[in-house]
């Protein structure tokens, strides 16, 4: 079977016009995410605005014999909410309806295809807050957040999505609707299911809504930049914070080259022009604790040779001050066309390491390097710009990435501390994982999603020919673009 | 089960005959391969018998030994042993400078605890009873502090369970940040043993607070009066509670963290309890501890906005209150086992409808009377969904294919003799 006329039909009639597009400009656009090395277009992208269009929308696709990709923004990084081949793309992007904002019991019930920073203002009046705040949170979804159990810089303090996620509505691949979890505390009388499907790649099921903690706005709030003259002394003052069990509830690191390219964009944040690297520190809670670990923070910023340092709680401040971080990935552009973010994570005892294996790696292979990190939890993002119209550069790119991911694993850490497994590191998953692992892993997959469904060929590496997942049937030719391109 | 005695034998595993919470043979295998090895042999031995795991017993209640040792025999499983043959107290890695834990499942939480003091940290959930590490992640049991880090499985990192056909699987890692791959861990938390028994888990922990102080109030008129008093404080934003409690009618608050900071919250917190005990200083963790510990035979969650109707209407239908545990901020009512036994009419005609209209959920932890069990079981049907069932039945037929680790009554739905 393939997707017919009548399937576009039916799904434009449960959707709407502007919610189907199978035409090739769409089907290019939708071709990869955040991971751009990599491409592969879908048949069709559908695009539901409640949960019941999506459920009905699955059951079509599945009679078209379709695998389904489900997707937010596409700001992920590791390829996951793109297609392996062919198959359906079903996106959330209209599904942005914050549903309930609960200020007693403190919770928010929201549409998945909310974007991250419009739940925070949405709830802001109320003296909450959502606490998982990526850097792309002015874009990602909060069911993309879900798929890939986020973090962002508060993670340090707050964790990430999964602390924050008490229930959510999972759409199956027949098409029923279940509600998982919910504002209460705990599971009651059986699994845990939510837990395992958040940060499980959209390999599970479709999230349409989801129910999320929202945390009390901190009466105080201060922002610190301290300036380093080295980026090793930067990360060493970062092990020692964590060695005295300080509790800030951000602390991340910039270095010089994220710092120039910042300085030379929109985002302009005043960092110095003149310091090999920065820690950016955020202090949150009462007044007199705000004050009691700031001093601590500057203590050890400075024994570990911070030459310069300064706090804020102005909030115009404070707000540059992280908009030129959250922003740094953007402003890259102006380094070079492309930009690969690795995402591995440290032990935090371990930093300064890794950042010397990444430096080397990328200079031995003629790689411009930055970083920018979640230095608090062993977050790193070694940044590689290139040029991918480049082939050689490309392969020294991957190789590079490869090398660091080596070592962290080597070091006792992991292949990815927040963008996912995806496309990008199946292969490494054999690195930190034993077979019985992944066949476990498997097993849980299968026990949601036995035909193989959703996401296909993603996160877990195929390691024999049973294993190779149920690729899309094949479409006779030109039959969904032909019947689609009228629709746009 | 002479047959699986017999194959303890022939591995070299001792058992103790009369070893097991209900008078049953406990094995006391030495290294995690004899486990994993009795474990992956049992169906073929058992006759019948399932094989349950067993820590210091803290938590056997809540796996209900009593009905399945009604027709089912039960094989119980050391994790203890396996400790005691290494000769530690079960500390795999504590590393203060990235502060995890990393431990064996039958090590005792008191030791733990112990151990990572010394390095500034506290394990959370804190529980203050003497549990294994094993058993309280299997019991889903989270600790007083839940108020200010959450609930338990929230800080699992990482684990390694053996499962009903011996296969031992690894998921997450030693890492505060981690997104490698599914959250397997997530599963076996709270999931009694019945996916497979927990080897060993990775803990983030969290900082000892540098003061601390535990504020007890006067005994209020009701229960109902101490939660409101509790929810009160849990409003002011200028106290940020790390634990919350209402037990004897009295509001149990701790703060904690910086020393200036947990003056200026103390005074905040006592402007709202009026005449309170204060304990600060040496004794007010363990006082806390103890504040927040219990063992419940059922288990009421409700939003905290609907928390004070739940325990009028607690107190309503049984008459009594005694013995009644609440933390507000989760909403969560804990009623021990005098308030079950004997009073299944009261939960079944009164109680269940009463809370069904406040949109809560029970949960039991303990044998109940079949008029009971059969109520609570119609309401766990029409509170899941048949994909929630079946995925239950699949993660059930993978991870215990030959249904050895099953557990009367759990998950909700799935009969012991499934």
């Amino acid at each position: 079977m393939t997707l017919t006329r009548k399937h576009l039909k039916e799904l434009r009639r449960i959707v709407g016009e502007r919610g189907v597009r199978a035409d090739a400009n769409a089907r290019s656009a939708y071709e990869s995410d955040g991971f751009m090395l990599q491409s592969a277009r879908a048949e069709v992208i559908v695009l539901p605005r409640t949960t019941e269009e999506a459920a009905a929308s699955v059951r079509v696709l599945r009679d078209a014999g379709l695998v389904v990709v489900p997707r937010g923004a596409g700001t992920g990084l590791s390829g996951g909410a793109r297609p392996t081949e062919g198959g359906a793309i079903l996106g959330t992007a209209r599904m942005r309806e914050v549903l309930e904002v609960n200020e007693v019991d403190r919770y928010a019930r929201v549409q998945a295809g909310v974007v991250n920073v419009h739940l925070t203002s949405a709830c802001a009046d109320k003296g909450l807050f959502y606490a998982p705040d990526p850097s792309s949170q002015t874009a990602c979804t909060i069911g993309g957040n879900v798929g890939n159990n986020s973090g962002g810089p508060h993670g340090f303090k707050y964790g990430s999505t999964t602390r924050h996620v008490r229930g959510l509505t999972l759409v199956d691949s027949d098409g029923n609707v279940s509600e998982l979890g919910g504002p209460l505390a705990d599971p009651a009388g059986g699994l845990d299911l939510v837990g395992p499907v958040v940060g499980s790649e959209g390999m599970l099921g479709l999230v349409t809504e989801v129910v999320v903690n929202l945390v009390p706005t901190p009466e105080s709030v201060e922002t610190l930049l301290c300036m380093f003259e080295s980026l090793d002394a930067c990360c060493d003052a970062v092990s020692e914070m964590i060695a005295q069990r300080l509790e800030p509830s951000a602390i991340e690191i910039l270095d010089r080259l994220t710092i120039e390219a910042v300085e030379a964009s929109v985002l302009r944040a005043g960092y110095p022009d003149n310091a090999e690297a920065v820690m950016l520190v955020e202090v949150e809670g009462g007044a007199a604790e705000v004050e009691a670990t700031r001093e601590d923070v500057l203590a050890i910023a400075r024994s570990f040779g911070a030459f310069d340092a300064r706090s804020t709680s102005d909030a115009g401040e404070r707000k540059r001050l992280w908009a030129g971080r959250k922003g740094a990935f953007g402003a890259m552009g102006r380094i070079a066309p492309d930009l690969y973010v690795a995402d591995v994570v440290a032990p935090r005892t371990r930093l300064r390491e890794i950042v010397a294996t990444a430096t080397d790696a990328c200079h031995e292979r003629g790689l411009k390097l930055s970083n920018v990190f979640h230095a608090g939890d062993g977050n790193l993002h070694p940044n590689i710009s290139y040029d991918r119209r480049d082939e050689d550069e490309v392969k020294r790119v991957l190789e590079a990435g490869r090398i660091i991911m080596e070592a962290c694993v080597a070091a006792g850490g992991s292949l990815t501390g927040e963008h996912g497994v995806g496309l990008e590191k199946q292969d490494e998953m054999c690195l930190v994982f034993r077979d019985e692992d992944l066949d476990a892993m498997n097993d849980l997959r299968r026990a949601f999603d036995p035909s193989g469904f959703w996401n296909p060929g993603k996160m877990l590496p195929v390691r024999g020919c049973r294993e190779i997942h149920t690729p899309p049937l094949p479409r006779e030719a030109g039959s969904a673009e032909a019947a689609g391109a009228s629709a746009t | 089960m002479s047959a699986a005695l017999d194959a303890c034998s022939s591995l070299g595993i001792a058992v103790d005959e009369a070893g097991g919470p209900d008078g049953g043979p406990l094995a006391l295998p030495r290294t995690e391969a004899e486990a994993c090895e009795l474990i992956g042999s049992f169906e073929d031995t058992s006759e019948g018998a399932r094989l349950a795991p067993l820590g210091l017993g803290s938590s056997v209640d809540w796996c209900r030994p009593e009905q399945a040792a009604g027709d089912v025999r039960t094989l119980w499983l050391s994790t203890r042993s396996l400790v005691e043959a290494q000769g530690g107290v079960g500390v795999v890695e504590y590393v203060p400078g990235d502060g995890t834990l990393t431990a064996l499942a039958g090590a005792r939480m008191t030791d733990l605890r112990a151990v990572v003091a010394e390095g500034g940290h506290r394990i959370t959930p804190a529980i203050g009873t003497d549990s294994t590490l094993g058993g309280v992640l299997a019991a889903g049991r989270s600790g007083g502090d839940r108020c200010a880090h959450g609930p338990g499985r929230h800080h699992v990192l990482g684990m390694r369970a053996v499962d009903g056909g011996g296969r031992v699987a690894r998921s997450g890692g030693r890492l505060v940040k981690n997104v490698t791959g599914f959250d397997l861990h997530r599963l076996h938390v709270g999931a009694r043993g019945t996916l497979g028994v927990v080897l060993e888990a990775s803990l983030r922990l969290v900082p000892t607070p540098e003061a601390e102080a535990l504020l007890v109030s006067e005994p209020l008129a009701s229960d109902a009066e101490a939660v409101a008093l509790a929810l009160e404080v849990r409003a002011d934003q200028r106290v940020r509670p790390r634990q919350l409690v209402v037990r004897d009618r009295r509001v149990h608050v701790v703060v904690a963290g910086r020393a200036a900071q947990v003056e200026l919250e103390r005074a905040a917190a006592e402007a709202h309890l009026g005449s309170a005990e204060v304990i600060a200083g040496d004794g007010s963790e363990e006082r806390a501890l103890a504040a927040a510990d219990r063992a419940p035979a059922m288990r009421v969650l409700v939003a905290p906005s609907r928390v004070v109707e739940a325990t009028r209407a607690i107190a309503s239908a049984l008459g009594e209150t005694a013995g009644i545990v609440i933390e507000p901020d989760a909403a969560i009512v804990d009623l021990p086992r005098s308030l079950v036994d004997g009073h299944a009419e009261a939960w079944t005609d009164a109680l269940l409808p009463a809370l069904d209209a406040r949109g809560a959920r029970v949960e039991s932890r303990c044998p109940l009377e079949p008029t009971v069990a059969a109520a609570l079981a119609e309401r766990h049907a029409r509170a899941t969904t048949a994909p929630e069932r079946a995925w239950t039945g699949r993660l059930i037929e993978a991870f215990d294919p030959l249904h050895v680790l099953r557990t009367s009554g759990f998950p909700a739905g799935f009969d012991s003799d499934r």
